[in-house]
C-alpha cells in the first residue's frame, strides 16, 4: 500500500528486511558481475594468447618462406653457377682439345680466343685479342682479335711492354683489370665507347709468350669466376702458343739447316774435279821422282818420296770418300743397272785385295758356288762396298783368316732372290758400344783406331748407302776379341722400285739398246716373273725391251721411251690396266702406241685376253679416230666398218662421223649381231664397244679371234674413260673368264704375242715404207692364172674389192707371157691345168730371175662347191739350191720379228747339210727333220720361224705335211718355202697332181676361206715385198 | 822409237806423263787442247794418241770421233784417259771410237802395258 506521495505504509522492520534483501541481491548482483567481469578479463586474456599464438604462427611461416626463399635462390645460384662451371668447363676443355690439334699457329690462337669469347654465362662482351710476344723487342705483337674496331687493329698492332694495360700486363706478368676507359688507357681514340678489360699474361714456367686481352662492360665489377675462368683459358693459350712457336722453330731451323747442307754438298760434289788434280799431281810427281831416283842411283830419297806417294793416296782416298759422302746427302747418287756374272767379280775384287790381305799376313778364303749366276745391279758400287768390307776386314785382322762367302737366297712368295756376300774375319772385333756407331760418318770405333788402322771412317757408311739405294742392306755380327762379320744382301734384279731416292737409273741391258732401227716394247706387269718371261722371250727374237712394275711407272717409261709397242698386263693390283690404258689412250703424246693387253694366269696357264689392235676412249675425240682408222685401213675407203654398239645415240653419232668422212658403215647393237654381220660382209675394220648387253667385247673378240675368217680383221675396242668400280669388275671378271677359257701354254702364248707385236710393228713400217716411191713392178696387180673362167670371175670380184687389180691368163703359157709383161705383185697359179700343169709353170716362174721373187699361191679348184687350196707355200725354191737365192728368200723373213731357228725339212743329208751351213753362216739357228712326221714333232718341240720343205719325202711327203700344218691355227701361219726340182719327170708330176687331189679331197675349204687366205698372204706378201727390194734389181 | 801424241791440257799431268814416258824410250809429242790434237795428228801420225777427255776448244770425245772419221788418222791407236770412273763414260768412250780406256789417277805400269798392247797391235811403220 502506498499513499499519494507514494510512500508506503510499511513498517519500518519491513522495510529493513527488504533493504536486507536488497543490500543481499546486490551484492549478489556485485559478485555475479565480479564473476563475470573475472570471466570476461579471462577470455580477453585467452583471446590475447590466442593472437599472440597467431601472431607468432605468422611470423614463423614468415621466417620459413624466407629462408625457403633464401634456399631457392641459393640453389638456382648453384644451379647457375654449376651451368657456368659447366660451360666454363666445356670451354676449357674445347679449347684443350685444340691445343693438341695440327694447324697453324695463327689459327689455333683465332680458334682459341673465340672459345674464350663464347662463354654464354659470364657477362664479358664477344671482344678480345691476343698478343704473342716478339722475342727480340720486348713488344706485344697482334696475334688474333674479334671486333676490336678498326682504329684499335692499327695502333694495337705492336705494343711495347708496359703500354696501355696489355703492355702492362707484359711487364709486370700480371693480371690488369679496368673498368673504365681510364689514364690506363694509352691507346684510345676520341669516339671510343667506354668499356673495360681484363688483360692476363700468357706464361708458362717463367717464360711470358704473350697477353689475352678481354674486354668488358663499363663499369663492370671485377669477378672471380671470370677471373679465374681467364686464367685457365690463357694457361691452355700459352701451352698452344709455346708447342706450335717450338714447331715452327724447329721447321724453319730444318729448312734452313737442310739448305745449307745441300748447298754444301752440291758445292763438293762440283769440286770433284778440282780436288783430284792437284791429288794426281803429288801422287805423280812423287812417283816420278822415286823412278828417276832409282835410275840416278839416290837411294837416300826414295823412302822418303814413298812416304809424300802415300800420304797422297791416302788424302785421294779420303776426297774421294768424302766426295761420295757429300754426293749421297745431296742426293746425287746415280746407280748405273747391268747384269754381270757375280763370279767373275769376285775373283776380280779377290786380286786386287790380295796384297793387302798379304800386308798383315791374313789368309783369304772365297767360297762362291760356281751356279751363283748373274746379277743386275750396279757393278761399281757393289764392287767397292765388298772392297771395303775386305779391306776392313784384313786391316783389323793380323795373322788371322777372312772369308768371304757368296750365296743366292731364293725369294720368298712373289719377291725376287737375294744374293748375299758375307765376309768373316777372325780380327779383334767390335763391342757392343762400337757397332751402334759403326755405320754412322766420321766415326770408326773410336778415334784411337783410325790413328792405328787408317782409313777414312767413311767406307762403311757410304757402302751402306750404295747397298740400300739398290733395295738392300748391310748387317753386322760382332764380338770383341772374336772378329766381325759383315752381310751384304742385294736383290738379284734391282730396278726402279726396289730401290730407294734415285735421281736417275740407266738400264744398261748390254743386249739391245734402247733406240732407232730396233723394235722396242714397254712391258707392263706387276709380276716379276712374267716380266723376267717375256723379256727373255722378246730379247731373244731382237727386241728392245724395258720394263715397268705398275702403271704409274709404265706411263712415266711410256712418255720417256716412246717404245714401238706396249704389252700391258690387265690384272694389276694397284693400278689396273683399264686405268693405265684410258691414262695411256688419253694422252696424245703416247696414244698412238699400240697397246696389247695380255694377263698372265700363272707360269702354267698364261691367257691371252685380248687380241683387239688399238683403243679409243670415250668421248670419241674425232680426230683420233680418224687417226687409228688410217693406221689401220691404210688410208683407203674400199672396205666398210663395222661398228658394234648397243647404245644407239652413240652408234649413230659414230655412224655419221664415219659417214662423213667418206666410210661406209655398217652397225650392230650387240656381240652377237655383230658376229654375224662380220660373217656376213666382212668389215675393213671393226670399232667394237666393249660394255654390251647379251655378248660384250671380251666375248666377241674371243669369238672373232676363234675363227681364220675373220680373226684378221683389226678391231678398235672403245672404252669409256672413266670406268666405274663396277665396270672394272666386270671387265676384269670377263678377263679371269676369257683367260681362264682360252689358256694357252707358254709357247702358244709367246708366238701370239709376237705375231701381234710383229703385225703391230710390220704396220708401223708399213706406214713408214708407204712414203717411198713405188718400185718399177706394178705393186697392185694380181695374175690369176687358171683355166676355168668362173675362178678367174671369183678371183677378180674378191681381190678387186681389196684395191687389187686382176689380170688373168687361162693357161700357162699366158700366164708366163703376162707375168714378163706385167710383173704383177703375185701370181696366184691353178695346179691342175690340162696343157701345161701348175709345177711347170711354176718352174718356169722360178727359174726366170725377173719373175722369181713374185710369190705365187697355188691353188686348185675341184668343183664349184668345193674350192681346194692345195698348197700354202709361201715361196718355192728350186734344187739345185742357188745360195744367193735361198738368202735373199730367208732375207724376207727375217724383218720384224721372228729370228727363231729354222727347220729344214728334207729327206737328203747332203742337201740338209749344205742348207745348214748356209744358213748357219747367215747367223741363224737350224733345226732338221728328214719327213713330215719327224717335222711335225720338232714343230711341236720348237716352234720354227721358218720352214724350208722338201716335196718328195718318204713316209709323209711335204704335201701331206703342209695338210697337217694348215690345220693348226698356229702352225699355219709360220712361213714355208717349199724346194722343188726343177725339173720334174712324168712319173714325179703325176704323183704330186695325186697327192694334191687327195689332199684336196681331205681338207676341203669354203671358198671364203680359201679368198681370205689368199687374202691374207697378198697382204703378208705386201708387206714383206716393200721392205725389200727385189734381187734382180 | 814409237811415237805418243799425249793430247791433255793439265800442265802437271802433261808433264809428268810425257817425263815418265820419255825415259821408257818413247818420243812424245804434247797437245793442249783438242783441236790441237787432231791437227797434230794428222801432220805427225804418231803411233798411238793418248787422249785426255776433258779438253777445252774440243772435248776428247769428238777429237777422237774426227780421227777416226779420217782415213789419214783412223788407225792410230787412241788410249783415252778421264778422271770420271763411271761405267757411262767408258761405253762412251767406245762409242767415240776409243781403241782403250784408262782412268785417272795413272797407274804408271798400267798404263804402259796398254799403251804396248795396243802399239804391238797394229805393224810397226
Amino acid at each position: 500500500m502506498s499513499d499519494k506521495n507514494g510512500n508506503s505504509n510499511k513498517s519500518p522492520e519491513t522495510l529493513q528486511a527488504e533493504n536486507v534483501m536488497l543490500l543481499n541481491e546486490v551484492s549478489i548482483a556485485r559478485r555475479a558481475s565480479e564473476i563475470t567481469a573475472k570471466l570476461v578479463v579471462e577470455q580477453f586474456k585467452k583471446m590475447e594468447d590466442v593472437q599472440m599464438l597467431l601472431e607468432e604462427k605468422v611470423a614463423s611461416e614468415r621466417e620459413l618462406h624466407v629462408t625457403l626463399a633464401g634456399e631457392l635462390r641459393e640453389r638456382k645460384l648453384a644451379q647457375e653457377e654449376v651451368k657456368s662451371n659447366y660451360e666454363i668447363q666445356g670451354v676449357l676443355n674445347a679449347m684443350l682439345r685444340l691445343s693438341l690439334q695440327d694447324m697453324p699457329q695463327d689459327e689455333l690462337i683465332e680458334q682459341s680466343l673465340e672459345l674464350v669469347l663464347s662463354v654464354p654465362c659470364l657477362s664479358l662482351q664477344k671482344r678480345g685479342a691476343v698478343f704473342t710476344v716478339d722475342d727480340n723487342t720486348n713488344v706485344l705483337v697482334l696475334k688474333a682479335q674479334k671486333d676490336i674496331g678498326g682504329p684499335l687493329l692499327e695502333s694495337c698492332g705492336r705494343v711495347p711492354f708496359g703500354h696501355c694495360l696489355c703492355g702492362r700486363a707484359a711487364a709486370l706478368r700480371q693480371v690488369q683489370f679496368s673498368s673504365a676507359v681510364d689514364a690506363n688507357h694509352d691507346n684510345h681514340y676520341e669516339g671510343m665507347a667506354g668499356h673495360g678489360h681484363y688483360c692476363i699474361p700468357l706464361m708458362s714456367a717463367d717464360n711470358l709468350l704473350g697477353v689475352l686481352c678481354v674486354y668488358v662492360d663499363e663499369g663492370h665489377q671485377r669477378n672471380s669466376t671470370e677471373e679465374t675462368f681467364l686464367c685457365a683459358s690463357s694457361d691452355i693459350l700459352a701451352g698452344i702458343i709455346e708447342r706450335t712457336s717450338g714447331i715452327e722453330k724447329l721447321r724453319d731451323a730444318r729448312i734452313a739447316a737442310d739448305a745449307a747442307n745441300r748447298a754444301k754438298s752440291t758445292f763438293l760434289a762440283n769440286m770433284s774435279h778440282e780436288l783430284r788434280t792437284p791429288m794426281n799431281a803429288i801422287i805423280g810427281y812423287s812417283e816420278m821422282l822415286v823412278e828417276e831416283a832409282e835410275d840416278l842411283g839416290q837411294h837416300g830419297f826414295i823412302s822418303d818420296l814413298n812416304k809424300i806417294n802415300a800420304a797422297g793416296k791416302h788424302l785421294l782416298a779420303l776426297i774421294n770418300d768424302i766426295l761420295d759422302f757429300s754426293k749421297i746427302e745431296a742426293g746425287k747418287i746415280e746407280l748405273y743397272l747391268e747384269t754381270f756374272e757375280v763370279s767373275p767379280m769376285i775373283h776380280d775384287v779377290t786380286n786386287t785385295i790380295s796384297p793387302l790381305v798379304d800386308k798383315n799376313e791374313n789368309k783369304l778364303h772365297v767360297i762362291c758356288p760356281a751356279d751363283i749366276g748373274s746379277i743386275h745391279a750396279d757393278l761399281t758400287k757393289i764392287r767397292q762396298a765388298l772392297f771395303n768390307l775386305l779391306s776392313n776386314a784384313c786391316k783389323f785382322t793380323k795373322h788371322g783368316s777372312v772369308t768371304l762367302e757368296v750365296s743366292r737366297l731364293p725369294g720368298q712368295d712373289d719377291s725376287a732372290d737375294l744374293i748375299e756376300f758375307t765376309v768373316r774375319d777372325t780380327g779383334i772385333g767390335m763391342t757392343q758400344e762400337q757397332k751402334m756407331k759403326l755405320f754412322q760418318a766420321f766415326t770408326q770405333g773410336d778415334a784411337s783406331t783410325t790413328r792405328q788402322f787408317g782409313g777414312t771412317g767413311l767406307g762403311l757408311c757410304i757402302s751402306r748407302h750404295f747397298c740400300q739405294l739398290m733395295g738392300g742392306d748391310i748387317t753386322v755380327e760382332s764380338e770383341p776379341g772374336k772378329g766381325s762379320s759383315f752381310t751384304i744382301k742385294i736383290p738379284a734384279e734391282v730396278s726402279l722400285e726396289t730401290g730407294k731416292e734415285l735421281e736417275k737409273v740407266v738400264e744398261q741391258e748390254g743386249v739391245i739398246p734402247w733406240g732407232k732401227g730396233t723394235n722396242s716394247i714397254l712391258i707392263i706387269d706387276d709380276d716379276p716373273k712374267a716380266r723376267d718371261l717375256l723379256t727373255r722371250s722378246l730379247t731373244r727374237e731382237k727386241y728392245s725391251v724395258a720394263c715397268a712394275s705398275g702403271g704409274e711407272e709404265g706411263l712415266k717409261l711410256a712418255r720417256q721411251l716412246h717404245p714401238d709397242v706396249i704389252v700391258l698386263d690387265v690384272l694389276m693390283p694397284m693400278m689396273d690396266g683399264w686405268t693405265v690404258l684410258s691414262a695411256i689412250k688419253a694422252d696424245p703424246d703416247i696414244a698412238d702406241i699400240p697397246v696389247i693387253m695380255i694377263s698372265v694366269l700363272d707360269e702354267e696357264n698364261m691367257g691371252f685376253a685380248l687380241g683387239a689392235s688399238d683403243y679409243l676412249t670415250k668421248p670419241i675425240d674425232r680426230d683420233r679416230m680418224l687417226t687409228v682408222l688410217k693406221k689401220y685401213m691404210h688410208g683407203d675407203k674400199a672396205g666398210s666398218i663395222l661398228v658394234v654398239e648397243d647404245d644407239v645415240i652413240t652408234r649413230d653419232m659414230m655412224t655419221r662421223m664415219l659417214e662423213k668422212e667418206g666410210w661406209s658403215v655398217s652397225t650392230a647393237q650387240n656381240g652377237r649381231v655383230g658376229l654375224e654381220q662380220a660373217a656376213a660382209v666382212q668389215p675393213a675394220l671393226i670399232l667394237l664397244d666393249l660394255m654390251m648387253p647379251e655378248m660384250d667385247g671380251f666375248q666377241f673378240v674371243e669369238e672373232l679371234r676363234s675363227r681364220a675368217d675373220l680373226r684378221s680383221i683389226p678391231v678398235v675396242v672403245v672404252t669409256a674413260k672413266d670406268l666405274t668400280q663396277e665396270d672394272r669388275e666386270r671387265l676384269e671378271g670377263y678377263v679371269k673368264l676369257i683367260v681362264q677359257k682360252g689358256a694357252y701354254n707358254r709357247e702358244d702364248l709367246l708366238c701370239e704375242l709376237h705375231k701381234l707385236v710383229t703385225a703391230h710393228t710390220g704396220l708401223k713400217r708399213h706406214a713408214d715404207t708407204a712414203k717411198q716411191p713405188h718400185s718399177a713392178a706394178n705393186t697392185s696387180k694380181i695374175l690369176v692364172i687358171d683355166d676355168d673362167p668362173k675362178i678367174h670371175d671369183l678371183m677378180t670380184r674378191y681381190l678387186t674389192r681389196d684395191g687389187f687389180e686382176v689380170i688373168t691368163a687361162s693357161s700357162g703359157t699366158e700366164g708366163l707371157q703376162l707375168a714378163r709383161k706385167l710383173r704383177p705383185l703375185a701370181i696366184t697359179l691353178d695346179v691342175l691345168m690340162p696343157e701345161m700343169d701348175g709345177w711347170t709353170v711354176l718352174s718356169s716362174l722360178k727359174a726366170d730371175p725377173d719373175l722369181a721373187d713374185i710369190p705365187v699361191i697355188m691353188l686348185t679348184v675341184m668343183d664349184d662347191k668345193n674350192l681346194g687350196f692345195t698348197l700354202g707355200a709361201s715361196e718355192y725354191l728350186n734344187k739345185p739350191i742357188d745360195r744367193k737365192r735361198l738368202l735373199s728368200v730367208l732375207g724376207k723373213y727375217r724383218h720384224g720379228a721372228m729370228a727363231g731357228p729354222i727347220l729344214i725339212v728334207e729327206d737328203d743329208a747332203e742337201i740338209r747339210r749344205i742348207l745348214r751351213h748356209i744358213i748357219e753362216k747367215d747367223g741363224r739357228t737350224v733345226e732338221e727333220a728328214e719327213n713330215g712326221r719327224v717335222a711335225l714333232e720338232r714343230i711341236a718341240a720348237v716352234p720354227p720361224s721358218l720352214i724350208l720343205l722338201d716335196l718328195m719325202m718318204p713316209v709323209m711327203d711335204g704335201f701331206e705335211f703342209l695338210g697337217e700344218l694348215r690345220k693348226d691355227e698356229f702352225l699355219r701361219s709360220i712361213p714355208v718355202v717349199v724346194v722343188t726340182a726343177k725339173d720334174l719327170n712324168a712319173g714325179e708330176r703325176k704323183q704330186l697332181d695325186g697327192c694334191v687331189t687327195r689332199i684336196l679331197q681331205k681338207g676341203s675349204y669354203s671358198r671364203d676361206d680359201l679368198l681370205t687366205e689368199v687374202h691374207r698372204i697378198i697382204m703378208t706378201y705386201e708387206d714383206g715385198g716393200k721392205a725389200f727390194p727385189p734381187v734382180s734389181s | 822409237m814409237a811415237r805418243i801424241l799425249l793430247v791433255e791440257d793439265n800442265e802437271m799431268n802433261r808433264d809428268m806423263l810425257s817425263r815418265r814416258l820419255q825415259r821408257k824410250g818413247y818420243d812424245v809429242t804434247m797437245a793442249v787442247d783438242g783441236e790441237q790434237g787432231v791437227n797434230i795428228a794428222k801432220s805427225e801420225s804418231p803411233d798411238l794418241i793418248l787422249m785426255d777427255l776433258s779438253l777445252p776448244v774440243l772435248d776428247g770425245w769428238e777429237a777422237t770421233r774426227r780421227l777416226k772419221a779420217e782415213p789419214e788418222t783412223r788407225s792410230i791407236p787412241v788410249i783415252a784417259l778421264t778422271a770420271h770412273a763411271m761405267s757411262g763414260d767408258k761405253e762412251k768412250a767406245i762409242e767415240a771410237g776409243c781403241d782403250d780406256y784408262d782412268s785417272k789417277p795413272i797407274e804408271f805400269p798400267r798404263l804402259l802395258g796398254k799403251i804396248e798392247e795396243l802399239l804391238n797391235r797394229k805393224p810397226a811403220t
